[in-house]
């Protein structure tokens, strides 16, 4: 059978329609946020953290799983299985809390593109407004699903970071020596950071946004071992990316002695160090991956807060017909950017807090997901296995006390 | 208890708040309310958790009275059975009903249910409306009172009779069961249902689908988003998906094939009837902005030499859709096109006139292989709303309508047209 629509355009449109949930979610993870993360990770400890990225791609596997299978079985979302089956107050808690943390997060994507940006001579008061703006009409005229394929060929551009890693000129010797014997340390800023590390990989709003991909595309039971090795693809590239990140960083910031507190201080640290084509590099990548989250973030977190509360919503609904979601959107978007371009707005302290309220948010909705995947009314024979469950709790464990760990150490450091 | 209650409505939330009294005085809560599947449904029972495992109490058995505080507490005269025998053809509104999505058939929207209002009459406990506001949800976080304050009073329940919803209920083996008939549904405008059945989750979607028959099913797979149609059919399964679009005229299935993957295309088209699979096969063919591409293969060809009347008995009999029939092609002895007749000219024509003899003058028609920014100047200069379509041997291959443009119209002109 031949194409209809012959040529390069429908080529990729046809390629980009093979990409499965798992891909997409695994290239959004990479956010202003995770990036900064990996930057910060890699410039302070060198090569000593690359061991989290184990168990944080274990962590990342096993939620995903229970996600897509949740998908695929029940047909729902997760925010429509949360309001059917946890009550309205429960429901009411974690989407109040998830609009807070995605603000926070909202304002880290702009952060993002105001820093890469400013690599490249623009000022935020003039790169903000501007992406915000794109990104708001992009979103309301409809244009949306198109934005995001062509956002995923940019996504592309996050392999950069392997270029800025090899321009790094790493010591690979001391990079496989580091993941066989990693060095542990007890100090509880080390810990911290571990917890920061893992916690950034696997966000709340993701649950939401991989259970929907997957439903959205159709997927079928039959289709399972596909979803699942869409699944696992998305994760490893989650988590390479995080790798060639902290080794770009580790190689050339750490060896230096320079410490950082935001991914653009990275790419502007490489310049001097690797070369300007990897400072460039790093920043373009940067950027991509902020607007990306930026456009995402506030239209799914609008969407799961319509869904669960029965207000109408989606992009291909006018202003009028949904008026809660596009306002819900517009004042993510809006906050968001209002708190970057504010000048003396204490950003980092802001940042901090949010990441409070996703540290308490991420372990309640990591209970209602095993909740809901081992009810025998929802999933049917399709509940978790011993194996899934052992897994799953284990996970959900850990990072219900890392979280909480993170989140009294913050609440006494502020 | 119908003589001391009198007639009154309350909301199922404040009936699931109201502390159940046994006649041993020990207070419990109420877990479920389970009521009939008619068009009004009936309060038939109740659930509750006692020590000795989950009880079922017949509406019959309580009574509701106020106590001293002003509240009111539900009275049982029974501690009831411990059985649920008899509840298997009953819907459990906690479960099946509230914070669940049913679909407003009045304003044709899916909306999620915030509480449910319950009318008590003589003859019992009735499922009267379902309340969508977002008052509801205030009220049942405990906050009515302080919002309506903030608010003062701009706050109220929006109420949709329970005749004007359509519930979806799953049964027992897993399969959904529509609360009230899907005949309800099928009242609704193709388009309207398919914007609806967008907005619900998947297994819903199935259940609707497989209750409205094929023809309906294409009718309103026809009317949804490119995405919807692609996931849709994806969950169907090959064979219904099928069986689906031999319902649909070849150039809308030629479209929505398109945009499948190869491979299910592919065996889509293969489990499709052959002559179906063929028609959309030879659409494929053409390129995007191609003639060929938007035709459509269903008209109705008659020898030019004709009566009119023969014609329109032709036309009672094969029933042709609306857009199918707008005109009428005549042929000439090699099957070639000689004239075009438009409906209302065929119908005011004396009977026994011949085709030949009512069509235009000058025959207007495109090529399969012209571009398609043709065949919409041909529509605009000539106002008409069918043009004929020849391949290079001159021969009728397909027509397009005003209706296969429309939309592209309106796509590329019109945004200003819908504000």
């Amino acid at each position: 059978m031949r194409l209809r629509k012959p040529g390069w355009w429908a080529t990729l449109i046809a390629f980009l329609a093979v990409l499965g949930p798992g891909i997409v979610t695994g290239s959004v993870d990479n956010d202003a946020g995770g990036i900064t993360t990996y930057s910060v990770a890699g410039a302070r400890y060198g090569y000593h953290l690359l061991w989290t990225l184990g168990p944080a791609f274990l962590v990342l596997l096993v939620v995903q799983e229970m996600n897509a299978r949740m998908g695929v079985v029940t047909g729902k979302g997760l925010a429509d299985l949360i309001r059917e089956n946890a009550g309205v107050k429960l429901t009411f808690l974690i989407f109040t809390g998830m609009l807070f943390v995605d603000i926070g997060n909202t304002m880290t994507e702009f952060a993002g593109v105001a820093g890469a940006m400013e690599i490249f001579g623009v000022s935020k008061y003039i790169s903000v407004p501007l992406a915000a703006v794109a990104v708001w009409f992009l979103v309301t005229k409809g244009t949306y699903k198109l934005a995001e394929r062509i956002f995923l060929i940019f996504s592309a551009f996050l392999l950069t970071y392997v270029v800025s890693a090899v321009l790094a000129k790493p010591d690979w010797g001391a990079v496989g020596l580091a993941i066989v014997h990693p060095k542990l340390q007890t100090d509880t800023s080390y810990i911290s950071m571990v917890i920061g590390l893992v916690g950034t990989t696997v966000a709340p709003w993701m649950q939401f946004y991989m259970q929907s991909s997957v439903i959205e595309k159709g997927l079928k039971l039959e289709d399972w071992k596909l979803t699942l090795a869409d699944v696992v693809v998305g994760c490893l590239l989650t988590v390479v990316v995080a790798f060639f990140i902290m080794v770009a960083c580790a190689s050339t910031l750490h060896v230096h002695g320079i410490q950082i507190e935001k991914a653009s201080d990275a790419a502007r640290a490489l310049a001097p160090l690797a070369g300007e084509a990897a400072s460039f590099v790093f920043a373009g990548g940067l950027f991509v991956a902020s607007v990306f989250a930026a456009t995402i973030l506030p239209v799914t977190t609008s969407f799961y807060i319509c869904e669960a509360f029965g207000f109408e919503a989606g992009i291909d609904k006018t202003i009028r017909q949904a008026p809660q979601f596009y306002g819900l959107f517009t004042t993510i978007l809006a906050v968001g950017v209002a708190i970057v371009l504010i000048p003396g707005i204490p950003l980092i302290r802001i940042s901090l807090l949010s990441q409070v309220i996703n540290g308490l948010l991420l372990p309640v909705i990591l209970v209602c997901m095993m909740l809901l995947v081992n009810d025998p009314e929802i999933m049917g024979k399709h509940v978790n296995g011993r194996v899934s469950n052992v897994v799953g709790w284990t996970t959900v464990g850990t990072l219900a006390v890392l979280s909480l760990f993170l989140v009294s150490r913050t609440l006494l450091g502020i | 208890m119908a003589a001391t209650m009198g007639t009154r409505s309350f909301f199922l939330s404040y009936l699931l708040e109201t502390p159940l009294e046994l006649p041993d005085g020990s207070r419990v809560k109420l877990r479920e309310v389970w009521a009939t599947t008619d068009d009004t449904p009936k309060v038939a029972c109740v659930t509750v958790k006692l020590a000795q495992g989950i009880h079922r109490i017949p509406w019959e058995d309580l009574e509701l009275v106020k106590i001293d505080s002003g509240k009111y507490t539900l009275r049982s005269r029974s501690e009831g059975a411990p059985s649920l025998e008899g509840t298997e053809d009953l819907i459990q509104i906690r479960k099946h009903i509230l914070d669940r999505q049913i679909v407003d058939l009045d304003g044709a929207k899916v909306v999620r249910v915030n509480d449910v209002r319950l009318a008590q009459v003589r003859d019992g406990l009735f499922l009267v409306a379902v309340d969508v506001s977002f008052t509801a949800l205030l009220r049942r976080l405990g906050a009515e009172l302080l919002a309506r304050r903030i608010f003062s009073g701009k706050l109220l329940p929006m109420y949709i009779p329970w005749s004007e919803v359509q519930a979806f209920v799953p049964s027992k083996t897993g399969a959904m069961r529509l609360a009230s008939s899907a005949e309800r549904l099928k009242t609704l405008h193709p388009s309207e249902l398919a914007d609806i059945i967008e907005d619900l989750d998947a297994a819903t979607q199935v259940a609707i689908l497989d209750a409205l028959g094929e023809d309906s099913v294409a009718e309103v797979i026809e009317e949804m988003e490119p995405e919807a149609q692609v996931s849709i059919l994806s969950r169907m399964g090959v064979e219904k998906a099928a069986d689906v679009l031999e319902q649909m005229d070849a150039d809308e299935v030629a479209d929505i094939i398109d945009d499948l993957p190869a491979k299910q295309a592919e065996d889509i088209l293969q489990e499709m009837e052959g002559e179906a699979s063929a028609e959309v096969r030879e659409l494929l063919e053409y390129g995007g902005n191609q003639v060929g591409a938007l035709m459509s293969k269903d008209y109705v060809s008659m020898p030019a030499t004709a009566t009119a009347e023969a014609t329109l008995t032709a036309l009672r009999k094969d029933r042709p859709a609306p857009k199918h029939a707008m005109a009428v092609f005549g042929l000439d002895d090699k099957s070639r096109l000689s004239v075009v007749v438009p409906l209302t000219d065929l119908v005011m024509a004396e009977p026994t006139t011949p085709l030949a003899e009512l069509g235009m003058e000058r025959l207007v028609c495109v090529r399969d292989v012209d571009p398609i920014s043709e065949v919409v100047e041909i529509l605009e200069r000539y106002r008409s709303l069918v043009v004929p379509v020849l391949d290079a041997d001159g021969l009728l291959v397909g027509v397009v309508t005003i209706d296969d443009i429309l939309d592209d119209l309106i796509k590329a002109g019109g945004r200003r047209l819908r504000g």
